[in-house]
């Protein structure tokens, strides 16, 4: 098993806890998992960019140009790695902010992580939305250790975390 | 931190090995990649008894860094590119006064302000040629984050052996990529050696049968001159007698060079006996790795040799392999550095470089195709 997994988005919207946490699941679980961090010298705003190849092998190279699944949570990344999804691949989307109808040999995935991380009571937990929704769809890692992990990061703030992460989930197992 | 697998960056692995090793004392300059280690080490050194000094510049970091080693703590400075250079006449200092200190260098692209956020192998001759003067240091090469660990404890450990600046030669893609890291139960820890006579029979720069003197620490009651200048082994500098300086400096290089055997390290992957072989170092090695299995998986005898330490070089260990071998390929993020120690050790003919200055990744299949291999 090997999967390249391209999270992208902007600086502040938390892509590299989301990767984190993944990371961290998935070697709590006993597989493999490599993330390059890639941003720009902004600290909010600029183009933010989690590579992950995960594996139940050790990993050696963690570099990969084209992503098995990759997802969009902002609009800035989006022209730039809408071109690197490998044939039959996996998008998911943050429908509320790409308005983009992606199209390519790839399974497209709308997450509406903005709307529900508001609802919930705050936008900035849109990436655990996105989390869920992915996790659900690849069975990628045991979501109760996802949970442990955001309860163990957010402390206080764990329980909107693990809601939105649940909505996510939702949305990932519908489809 | 508590022993355990942690999904953590080289920078975090990093700033654990130096606690672990009883760091006491970190000093730097902001400067990318280094920045990472900075942050960790204010999170977490002052917790752990650990001071932290942002200096004024990078020369001041590292002096700040020697004299703290003076005082008795376990110092270290990080650092990279243009700090690097800036740092270069302490190096030289810290090799003369003969100072444990460790220096974690990430490397960038260079010459000058280069691209500040990106990787490259482009200093590592300069960690051994870069200051003034004939000395030795000891320098590693991780390529993994678990190596951020291990071998940073490793430099804490040889600059207290041999009283020798130790330096860890870590990039963008070290420094920052994530992926598991062991943290230990035990860790070995070295400490440098203190007089074992009273001060007024005490030679400070007197050498013991290993070549290196014992070290007193300021406050001690021992009474040391700490000089850049040439000293006798009272500590007394001598400005007019050559011999001593070329006694002096003779056994600063002898301490590292008759005993390199039980410094250097290395790691051979695949093969024992490889009709190819690859030689590559730090994070280029990964792809490297990943190169030998996909020939062995075509029936190919192929082996990676790679260097933990950089200095003392493993020319005679690479030697041995590399005469077996068929073709060499040497892989490095410059314009050819430590391929001129390799060609030191393997016929020219042998040898094929491959190469991208600065952090252009080199797939697997390219260096195999690079090097004039077909699978």
């Amino acid at each position: 098993m090997k999967v390249d997994v391209r999270i992208t988005g902007i600086g502040g919207q938390g892509i590299l806890t989301m990767a984190k946490i993944l990371g961290s699941a998935l070697v709590r679980e006993g597989k493999y998992a490599t993330l390059i961090q890639n941003f720009d010298t902004f600290i909010s705003g600029g183009e933010s960019t989690a590579d992950m190849r995960v594996s139940d092998q050790p990993i050696e190279y963690p570099v990969f140009e084209k992503a098995d699944i990759t997802v969009f949570m902002a609009k800035k990344t989006y022209p730039r790695y809408i071109n690197k999804v490998k044939e039959g691949g996996i998008v998911v989307i943050n429908s509320d902010v790409i308005d983009e109808e992606p199209k390519g040999n790839f399974t497209v995935i709308k997450v509406p992580a903005s709307s529900i991380a508001r609802k919930l009571g705050n936008v900035r937990a849109s990436n655990m939305v996105m989390l869920g929704a992915l996790v659900a769809k690849l069975s990628l890692a045991n979501p109760e250790v996802i949970k442990e992990l955001i309860r163990e990061k957010f402390k206080d703030k764990a329980d909107l975390n693990i809601k939105a992460f649940e909505e996510g989930m939702k949305i990932g197992r519908g489809i | 931190m508590k022993p355990g697998k942690y999904f953590e960056s080289g920078a975090w692995a990093a700033a654990m090995g130096a606690l672990a090793s009883g760091a006491t004392f970190f000093s730097y300059y902001p400067i990318e990649p280094a920045t990472d280690i900075a942050e960790e080490m204010v999170r977490y050194g002052p917790k752990n008894g650990l001071l932290v000094f942002e200096a004024e510049d990078e020369i001041s970091a590292l002096g700040a860094a020697i004299g703290a080693s003076w005082a008795g703590a376990k110092a270290f400075t990080s650092t990279s590119g243009p700090g690097f250079s800036l740092m270069q006449e302490h190096v030289s200092y810290a090799a003369m006064t003969e100072t444990p200190v460790v220096l974690i260098n990430g490397m960038r692209e260079g010459p000058s302000t280069g691209q500040a956020t990106k990787a490259a192998q482009q200093d590592v001759m300069q960690t051994k040629w870069g200051g003034h003067g004939d000395y030795e240091v000891i320098v590693y090469a991780p390529y993994n984050t678990q190596e951020m660990f291990d071998l940073t404890v490793k430099a804490f450990n040889q600059a207290e052996r041999w009283r020798v600046p130790a330096m860890v030669m870590a990039d963008k893609m070290t420094i920052l990529l994530m992926e598991e890291v062991v943290i230990p139960e035990k860790v070995e820890v070295v400490n440098r050696k203190r007089p074992k006579v009273p001060p007024e029979q005490f030679e400070p720069f007197k050498p013991e049968e290993d070549l290196v003197p014992p070290m007193p620490r300021f406050g001690d009651g021992y009474r040391v001159h700490v000089t850049g200048v040439t000293h006798n082994e009272k500590g007394v500098p001598v400005s007019d007698d050559p011999w001593v300086h070329h006694k002096l400096v003779k056994r600063l290089c002898d301490k590292i060079r008759k005993n390199r055997d039980k410094i250097v390290e290395y790691e051979v992957f695949g093969d024992e006996d490889p009709e190819v072989l690859i030689f590559a170092y730090g994070f280029p090695a990964r792809s490297a790795k990943e190169a030998i299995k996909l020939a062995r998986s075509k029936g190919m005898k192929a082996a990676l040799f790679r260097p933990k330490t950089l200095w003392p070089f493993p020319d005679k260990e690479l030697k041995e392999i590399a005469t077996k071998a068929k073709k060499v390929i040497v892989v490095e993020w410059n314009y050819g550095q430590m391929l001129n120690e390799v060609l030191k050790v393997v016929p020219e003919e042998k040898v094929s470089f491959v190469y991208r200055i600065g952090e252009i990744p080199i797939p697997p299949e390219s260096i195999l195709e690079e090097g004039g291999v077909r699978i």
